[in-house]
């Protein structure tokens, strides 16, 4: 190209540069622009700030034609987190994350034969619990990668966990793809209340090793499209402690495996819509696992603007699983295999959630309130269920958060 | 179903690098990347609600991950 050429598209290149707002201009100037990857970003940090979200949880009571005895009324959590991002410099970032959790209400225990199915026993004193959660990470940027590293505690009366997790991303030269590798380990341990009244298990150990890769593409000026997999290695004690199985008129304690691979894999869109100015985003899972657990989880949302303040969103999410060998409700006689569960979460099920979310954008801040239903059903599930799991949940989640940036 | 390790799962893994094969022919300039920069196209945009709808989930439903590096269980029932 010609020096004269060179200057012309240089300063058609401006014109075009003028169009854009300051902060666009700012992100253009690193040759960045990728979507929304405050956290994936190879050089960039993010935004530095402090959140709040308050979240109450309530699981409607167990309907009394799947109940055989036992508190109806199931669980409420109140939930407060907060998270601080700062950055030190220009290549070092931090985040600070706490959550506080109070639980109380009943669970349920095993099911029973009934005359029209299974019965859901609950169990008959109401449980209350806290849980505290902590984890801290720190970000830093060396040219092209970002390194990621975290390390988290969260304790409750009967369950401590403690991880890590490292991850690395790397930009492509043409600031179009982000590739990402990264691992995390957790080291839980369990300690049941009244583990000798009731013959449980005193204390246990599990751990889970997970590992995953992805890429992020920009597909156009529109559209940007992840697609990932991880492999989650599972071992120890994975039983639910407080889970009971009825087999043959005795009530025993459940036994899962002692270990469990799990793979996903994911693909997460974003559209962004020209006409409304709305952001369309799908993000879809395939679950399988050595225990025969295969799951599809598909969650649409869209991001409608309203005015220059106000956002809207609606979304829905599907999710479909079918049951390991080892799980029925009850069982009418000793099962073939040397494990069982009755628990109404590894059944074969459907489960749809409607949610709908408002916030508010000041030039510093943001309000958000948002809320949720969520049903769980066998008659929602792709497969075939062999049984009815009467403990089946559905859900009211109600939320508010605050947003600060620096 | 017999559990087999991703790299033999070779639909998916096909499907996987062909998908990003094609679109690396994509080519967007700088200038063109504004819309792809707004907070509400972000793969997370908010990452406490991100956190809390995992921990939910996860606590209800028999599968998990897929969102990013795992953190602690809990003794959710």
């Amino acid at each position: 190209m010609a020096p004269g050429q060179r200057a012309e598209a240089a300063a058609a290149t401006d014109s075009k540069m003028e169009r854009y707002s300051k902060a666009i201009r700012s992100l253009l100037a690193t040759s960045l622009g990728l979507p929304g990857m405050q956290d994936l970003l190879a050089k960039e940090l993010p935004e530095e700030g402090a959140d709040y979200r308050y979240t109450f949880y309530d699981e409607d009571p167990i309907p009394q034609n799947r109940l055989a005895f036992g508190d109806p009324r199931r669980y409420e959590i109140e939930s407060h987190q907060f998270r601080v991002v700062k950055n030190i410099d220009d290549s070092y970032g931090l985040e600070l994350n706490f959550q506080h959790e109070t639980m109380s209400g009943s669970s349920p225990w095993y099911a029973v034969p009934g005359p029209d199915g299974p019965l859901q026993v609950m169990s008959g004193a109401t449980i209350r619990e806290r849980r505290n959660q902590a984890d801290a990470g720190v970000r830093f940027l060396r040219g092209d990668w970002s390194h990621h590293a975290a390390v988290g505690y969260s304790s409750e009366n009967d369950y401590v966990a403690r991880y890590g997790s490292y991850s690395v991303e790397l930009e492509s030269a043409d600031g179009l793809r982000v590739t990402s590798w990264g691992v995390s380990y957790s080291n839980d341990e369990v300690t049941p209340t009244d583990a000798r009244e009731f013959g449980r298990v005193e204390s246990a150990d599990r751990d889970a090793l997970s590992g995953s890769l992805s890429v992020t593409q920009v597909l156009s000026r529109n559209t940007v499209l992840q697609g990932g997999v991880s492999l989650t290695r599972q071992s120890g004690f994975l039983s639910d402690p407080y889970k009971l199985v009825w087999i043959g008129g005795a009530v025993i304690a459940e036994n899962r495996p002692d270990e469990r691979r799990m793979l996903t894999w994911t693909a997460r869109l974003r559209h962004f819509v020209e006409g409304p100015e709305a952001a369309l985003s799908m993000d879809y899972r395939y679950f399988r696992d050595d225990w025969d657990v295969a799951a599809h989880t598909l969650d649409i949302s869209w991001k409608q603007p309203i005015g220059e303040t106000w956002e809207v969103i609606p979304s829905v999410r599907y999710h479909a699983q079918s049951a390991p060998d080892f799980y029925a409700p009850y069982f009418l006689s000793q099962p073939g295999g040397i494990h069982w569960s009755s628990d109404y979460r590894l059944g074969t099920f459907g489960a749809l959630s409607y949610r709908l979310h408002a916030r508010l954008k000041g030039e510093k801040w943001s309000l958000s309130m948002g809320a949720e239903y969520y049903d769980s059903d066998e008659s929602l599930a792709l497969a075939t269920p062999h049984f009815d799991s009467p403990g089946l949940v559905s859900f009211w989640r109600l939320s508010a958060a605050l947003r600060f940036l620096y | 179903m017999k559990f087999s390790p991703w790299w033999t799962d070779w639909r998916r893994l096909a499907l996987f690098i062909a998908l990003f094969a094609l679109s690396a022919c994509a080519h967007v300039e700088p200038w063109e990347r504004g819309r792809l920069a707004q907070s509400r196209m972000a793969l997370v945009e908010d990452p406490l609600l991100s956190a809390m709808n995992d921990h939910v989930y996860t606590a209800k439903e028999a599968a998990s991950g897929g969102t990013g590096p795992a953190g602690g269980g809990c003794g959710c029932n």
